[in-house]
């Protein structure tokens, strides 16, 4: 079997966001990069399926200059080396800017079986890159998958849907968007962190890459960028006894329309 | 062992010092590994807030040009505090903050600053393994040979502990007794936000200047005391307490520190600045005394607050930059060719390491004074207030008041005398 | 302000699966009568339940080592530093 490639994102740490309670700016200046969470689960699947497979994991992402500290982080999971479409319009990207980044240096990659990528990225999850390199490449997508196993040339998967199950099937070359829950993610140890760094890194300039005009344009707009802030009601409910005081409860949460 | 799994050096932390001595090291061509337990360096560490800058220069001239410090420090401040009354002097001496020359020294954030100062090391060549912790060390016939991490080895011809205060390797090898709940204290520490401009306004400094501030008497009585640093946009506010008199005490450090920050001379320098972290850490208090009779064995020497570098005066207090010359120092005994244990005590010597702390060994006789850290500032308060009292009334006289005051705090001519001279053969 | 709201303004990584801090509170119980680690853990993270048992919650540790220097009677059966990156990260220091 040729290559499982798992795509990845440099996210901005979210616990390090600050906002401004009275004008919901949002601060990312003092934020961390960080693997996006989910995308950790991501590059572990992919090293358990080729893995099993006998074939190699391959990183690849797209970010600006300041991914690089990322590259060490991803290369001491697993992976044998890495790709890096560096650009500072990552720091920008939509979904369909960033597919069309990947799918294009997926293409100058060349051979590939599987392609891994989280369900979606912590900073937006918003479903995006996975399905649309799938659509680039014209290959099968499965998504929210949990768990996968790999049989010859052919992909078993079974996707969580909101009330059941779904096992599907699919011909490789194929995408899968794997579920935080498909395996765990374990954290480095002291060889791998250093073999991590000794990894081949490969750079692509986006003029590297086979793009089309409008391929780098986003294709949605931020109109605003605001965090939220919570204003509670504080209502306290405290007179009569404990059966008394239920009763209250409830009947303020069904006011609320909460239940 | 393959040739991937050796280093000339592994060192364990990449606080100060172990980073000064992965830097010095790196550059001279060794092969040194760090491995760190927090996810970045410095993100496991905490300090008062101060540092000595000529340490960096021992490291590489002009370094200190480019690091991360925040305020330089022009205002040496006192405070001695009793009830809602305090007494304060201001020290300042252009002298050591000539225009163009090196500060001699700056307010510090840690987590800010080893992280710089890490990524400075790794630009010299040292390898920098962050998020691993080092469980325990390989010993070969009573020769320490490596490190061990989760399931994995790593093997070296030295392996230096730069671990911290609680330095559990340099324990595990015996080489630093037990901590005594008598001869530490425990620092609690908030960091406050506030714009430059209300820190420069507050504290009259011009841009980029800093005020260092001590405090005596906010602590109930324990051994220990409060300190105030200026940062660029924000104020390191903290206590330190010796945690066998605070448990005696019997009140939680943690309300007592929180009682400081209320105080009517403190609170109005941190009034609308926005607490953004909480921090701890111990810190050694016997100075020279406390360092291991052994610094080193085979194949294991201890650097930095492991090895008891820090110096606590009273007006001062020192840990950063004696962990960097130590650091330094080991680095050089490395390089130096000659049996690295022995090279590394004769090179504390050299770089004034040991000779500084023995210098100023007594200044733990006369912390030792428990009069000073609730008496002694009740007296001044008292002495102070009988000074600014007026209220038309026929005054007694500032000598009688004295003795008056020292009555009332059950202090006799007797101790203060005892105190006066032990205080004085101790510095 | 509160311990608790103060270790809310830290950033914590705590690992599920092993407690880098273990007690064993029938000897803080029946062995230690001075409980200094109620008043000297900065994090109070220490605390009496009705029945008088240490309560105790690794989870917001600032990793200072305190508890571990007056703990006289053994009643912290472990006290290591969290595994890699887990525990506190400090933004400041």
């Amino acid at each position: 079997m040729s290559n499982v490639i798992v795509c990845f994102k440099w996210v901005k740490a979210e616990d390090d966001l600050r906002i401004d309670s009275s004008t919901l700016a949002v601060d990312l200046s003092k934020s961390k990069g960080k693997i996006s969470d989910y995308d950790r689960n991501a590059i572990e699947a992919a090293r358990i399926a080729s893995e099993a497979a006998g074939s190699e994991t391959v990183a690849l992402t797209f970010g600006s200059a300041d991914t690089k500290t990322a590259l060490k982080d991803a290369l001491s999971r697993g992976p044998k080396q890495a790709f890096w479409v560096n650009d500072v319009s990552a720091e920008n990207a939509d979904g369909f800017v960033t597919a069309n980044m990947l799918a294009a240096a997926i293409r100058k990659i060349g051979s590939y079986s599987l392609i891994v990528c989280g369900e979606g990225a912590a900073d937006t999850y918003a479903h995006q890159v996975g399905p649309r390199i799938g659509a680039l490449l014209d290959i099968p997508v499965i998504s929210f998958v949990k768990e996968m196993r790999i049989d010859g040339n052919r992909l078993y998967a079974v996707r969580k849907l909101e009330d059941s199950l779904e096992q599907v099937e699919a011909d490789l070359p194929a995408v899968v968007t794997v579920l935080p829950e498909i395996n765990p993610a374990p954290i480095p140890g002291l060889k791998a962190v250093l073999e991590g760094g000794k990894k081949p890194v490969t750079e692509f300039k986006i003029q590297d890459l086979d793009l089309e005009d409008g391929d780098t344009s986003r294709k949605t707009d931020v109109v605003s960028f605001k965090g939220c802030s919570m204003s509670r009601k504080k209502i306290l409910i405290n007179e009569g006894d404990a059966k008394e005081r239920v009763t209250a409860l409830v009947a303020a949460l069904k006011k609320e329309g909460v239940l | 062992m393959s040739g991937e799994d050796k280093f000339d050096v592994i060192i364990i932390g990449a606080g100060p010092a172990g980073t000064a001595c992965a830097y010095t090291l790196a550059k001279e061509g060794k092969n040194v590994l760090v491995i760190e337990r927090g996810v970045t360096a410095g993100s496991k560490n905490v300090t008062g807030g101060r540092f000595y800058t000529y340490a960096l220069d021992l490291v590489e001239p002009g370094l200190w040009k480019d690091a991360t410090l925040e305020r330089k420090v022009t205002h040496e401040q006192i405070m001695m505090m009793d009830g809602n009354q305090s007494i304060t002097i201001d020290y300042s001496n252009p002298l050591f903050n000539k225009e163009g020359e090196m500060p001699q020294s700056f307010t510090i954030l840690r987590a800010v600053f080893d992280e710089w100062f890490a990524s400075k090391a790794e630009e010299q060549g040292a390898v920098i393994a962050c998020g691993i912790k080092v469980d325990g060390l390989i010993e070969e016939n009573g020769r320490i040979t490596g490190v061990k991490a989760g399931g994995d080895e790593m093997f070296a011809d030295l392996v230096i502990a730069a671990d911290g205060v609680n330095s559990m390797i340099a324990r595990e090898a015996g080489l630093v007794p037990e901590l005594s709940d008598k001869t530490i204290g425990v620092g609690v520490k908030e960091i406050i936000e506030l714009p430059a401009k209300t820190i420069e306004e507050r504290f009259h400094l011009k841009p980029g200047e800093g005020a260092s501030l001590l405090m005596l008497g906010c602590t109930e009585g324990i051994h220990g005391g409060g300190f105030l640093y200026t940062n660029n946009e924000s104020i390191s506010l903290g206590c330190v307490f010796t945690p066998s008199e605070a448990a005696a005490h019997g009140r939680q450090v943690h309300d007592i520190f929180q009682d400081l920050k209320m105080h009517p001379s403190i609170y109005p320098l941190i009034e609308g600045g926005k607490t953004v972290e909480y921090g701890a850490h111990l810190v050694r208090e016997e100075g020279y005394r406390g360092i291991p009779k052994q610094l080193y064995r085979d194949g294991l020497m201890v650097i930095g607050e492991a090895a008891g570098f820090v110096l606590n005066i009273g007006y001062t207090i020192r840990g950063i930059d004696l962990a960097i010359v130590s650091g330094v120092a080991a680095a050089r005994a490395v390089i130096s060719g000659s049996n690295p244990g022995p090279a590394y005590l004769e090179e504390l010597k050299n770089i004034k390491l040991l000779p500084s702390m023995k210098a100023v060994d007594g200044y733990f006789d006369l912390l030792e004074i428990h009069r000073l850290y609730e008496t002694y500032p009740k007296v001044a308060g008292g002495v102070f207030n009988k000074m600014y009292s007026i209220s038309g009334e026929t005054p007694v006289s500032i000598k009688k008041g004295i003795w008056g005051v020292l009555k009332d705090n059950k202090v006799s001519l007797w101790q203060l005398v005892k105190d006066g001279i032990r205080g004085y053969r101790s510095i | 302000m509160e311990a608790a709201e103060l270790l809310s303004l830290n950033r914590f990584e705590v690992d599920e699966e092993e407690p880098h801090i273990v007690l064993d509170k029938e000897i803080c119980r029946t062995k230690c009568k001075s409980k200094p680690c109620l008043v000297v853990c900065p994090a109070v993270l220490y605390k009496l339940d009705k029945n008088g048992d240490i309560t105790f919650d690794y989870a917001g540790c600032l990793e200072c080592g305190t508890c571990r220097v007056v703990c006289k009677e053994k009643g912290i059966t472990k006290w290591e530093y969290p595994r890699g990156t887990f525990g506190v990260s400090y933004r400041h220091g």
